[in-house]
């Protein structure tokens, strides 16, 4: 295995009829095995980079990678490279297909041709790392927002991708739950998978990822370790991105009170590096 | 699809009774109902109706509205069947009224029929309507999996269902984000905000179908719609009991009508 799990070489994507493309000249590699975030504006091309690394769109230009092995457009090979890459999309109802959740659950399962008693083993369990026992025998139609796009994440997780792309996974969640899900995320990224999270939620990637893309009009603008990366954006104020609160503050703070020179990335970090 | 009949047949008492032994149950009644006289069948409606509001908790008042809406729909075509026409009303018939020089009555015979059809299409209502409500859809799917229906048409069945309620969603928000702009304050106003909302539903519906097929390809899709579901039914003698018991009555009941009446 190669260090890094997937690579865009020069991708040009545009939508039919589109003037513009969405995605153009997009290069860029992702370490295995790392909490990633993917970052940028609205309409900057997150959503279609996920849509082209799942194989659902063919690239005009450009080529895509596995383990170093480019992907390939016959039903075969897209088979296998959507057993291997798990996409949540930004909207859960797109992908909810079962009338219910443990159906639902199931589906991927069930297409996988696993033996009966493994998919019901796999989703019972599934059920209970998403705190969806109690939903199980509930249709789809009666579910939240927020319960949906953790039945939509659950049927991705069931599969242990080698690779998961979620699309904005904390939208619709409340407090509890996004904090569940991130317990969640953080096992599933312990276990060795590796992870992409598109979001717009810098705090969030601050604390969480530790690498970052930055993506503007269609193309990869910076990639890197998390402080590396926030402090090329602290340096590019144009871009308008924003900056996570907790590195505002560190930054703020007079010298004279800080213990350590890197930038905490959490409130309990942030309380040990200052003395009062 | 109505949601509230959905979201009950989710919700019942009966729910966790195996769906087969409702359906065995259902369609033993609604054969019966097809070959006996109609004082058995109007007691396989009471029977019913006490399994569907007591036993599994359906609203009376939900309950007797769809029944009676169904009924009164029978309703006005027996009128049709009742009511004859002639210029002079036979000696034999029950009624009679003057009308346009001719005279319209009621004869035995058609009033007889009249019931009969009546008592047999409240009977099998009834016991469709104990079916709709007790076993939600998807349950439903399951044991139609298990016929020798081709699993083509169960698989497309479950799909429309859930596009049936996608649809609803959609068509539903736009009706709220219309109203809630004052889309529907004047008749002509409403006019337009419909047409407008059965064009976007339209375009909608096409953007929805071409997402989820996007979202049915990423989850692996198999040429193939299969599900998984636990299937945490009990059995119950009680309920076994009474439905086999009740049977035996109801035909007891059909053998002493013959015999007596
Ligand atoms: N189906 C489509 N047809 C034409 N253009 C599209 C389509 N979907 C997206 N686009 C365009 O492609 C560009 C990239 O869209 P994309 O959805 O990838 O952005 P994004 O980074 O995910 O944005 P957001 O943060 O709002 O989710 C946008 O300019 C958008 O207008
Ligand atoms: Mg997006």
């Amino acid at each position: 295995m190669s260090d890094y799990l997937l690579e865009m070489q020069g991708v040009d994507y545009t939508y039919p009829m589109a003037e513009q493309a969405a995605v153009k000249n997009l290069s860029f590699r992702l370490p295995a095995g790392r909490k990633t975030a993917l970052i940028g504006q609205n309409g900057c091309g997150k959503s279609t980079l996920f849509l082209l690394a799942d194989g659902l769109f063919r690239p005009q230009q450009g080529e895509i990678l596995l383990d170093g092995v480019p992907l390939k457009f016959d039903r075969q090979t897209l088979n296998r490279w959507r057993q291997r890459v798990g996409l949540v999309f930004q909207d859960p109802e797109q992908q909810l297909v079962a009338p219910t959740v443990e159906s639902d659950i199931s589906y991927g399962l069930c297409n996988q041709n696993l033996p009966t008693t493994e998919i019901a083993d796999r989703v019972q369990q599934t059920l209970a790392d998403f705190q969806l026992t109690e939903l199980a025998r509930r249709p789809l139609h009666h579910l939240s927002l927020g319960q949906k796009k953790r039945v939509s994440i659950a049927g991705v997780m069931t599969l242990r991708p080698d690779l998961v792309l979620l699309d904005e996974p904390t939208a619709y969640l409340d407090a509890l739950q996004t904090k569940n899900l991130l317990l969640e995320l953080d096992s599933i990224a312990q276990s060795g998978t590796t992870l992409l999270i598109a979001t717009h939620d810098l705090d969030f990637v601050y604390q969480w990822a530790d690498w970052i893309l930055v993506m503007q009009q269609g193309s990869l603008l910076l990639e890197g370790e998390t402080l590396a990366v926030f402090e090329q954006l602290q340096a590019l104020p144009d871009l308008e991105l924003g900056l996570p609160l907790l590195w505002q503050v560190w930054n703020m703070l007079p010298p004279a009170i800080k213990l350590k020179t890197v930038p905490p990335r959490s409130i309990k970090k942030l309380h040990d590096s200052l003395h009062f | 699809m109505n949601t509230q009949l959905d979201a009950l047949a989710y919700s019942n008492r009966l729910r966790s009774l195996p769906p087969k032994q409702k359906l065995f149950f259902a369609l033993a009644l609604l054969v019966t109902a097809m070959f006996v006289h109609p004082p058995i069948q109007l007691a396989i409606s009471l029977w019913m109706l006490v399994w569907t509001v007591f036993y599994a908790g359906i609203p009376w008042r939900f309950y007797l509205g769809m029944v009676l809406g169904v009924m009164s729909f029978l309703l006005t075509s027996l009128v049709a069947i009742i009511g004859n026409f002639a210029s002079l009303a036979p000696a034999d018939s029950l009624w009679s009224w003057p009308l346009w020089g001719g005279q319209v009555y009621v004869s035995m015979g058609a009033l007889q029929q009249a019931i009969e059809i009546f008592s047999r299409s409240l009977a099998s209502t009834a016991t469709l309507f104990f079916i709709i409500l007790t076993v939600p859809f998807a349950e439903l799917a399951v044991v139609l999996e298990q016929t020798p229906l081709p699993t083509i048409l169960t698989e497309l069945l479950l799909l429309c269902y859930r596009f049936i309620f996608l649809l609803a969603e959609v068509a539903q928000s736009i009706a709220i984000a219309q109203q809630s702009r004052g889309g529907y304050r004047t008749r002509r106003l409403a006019l337009s905000s419909v047409s407008l909302l059965i064009r976007q539903l339209i375009q909608r519906t096409a953007l929805r179908y071409q997402q989820i097929a996007l979202g049915i390809k990423a989850r692996g899709f198999n040429q193939e719609f299969r599900f998984w579901q636990s299937q945490p039914y009990k059995y119950s003698w009680r309920y076994g009991l009474e439905s086999i018991a009740g049977c035996i009555l109801l035909i007891i009941g059909e053998v002493f009508y013959r015999i007596y009446v």
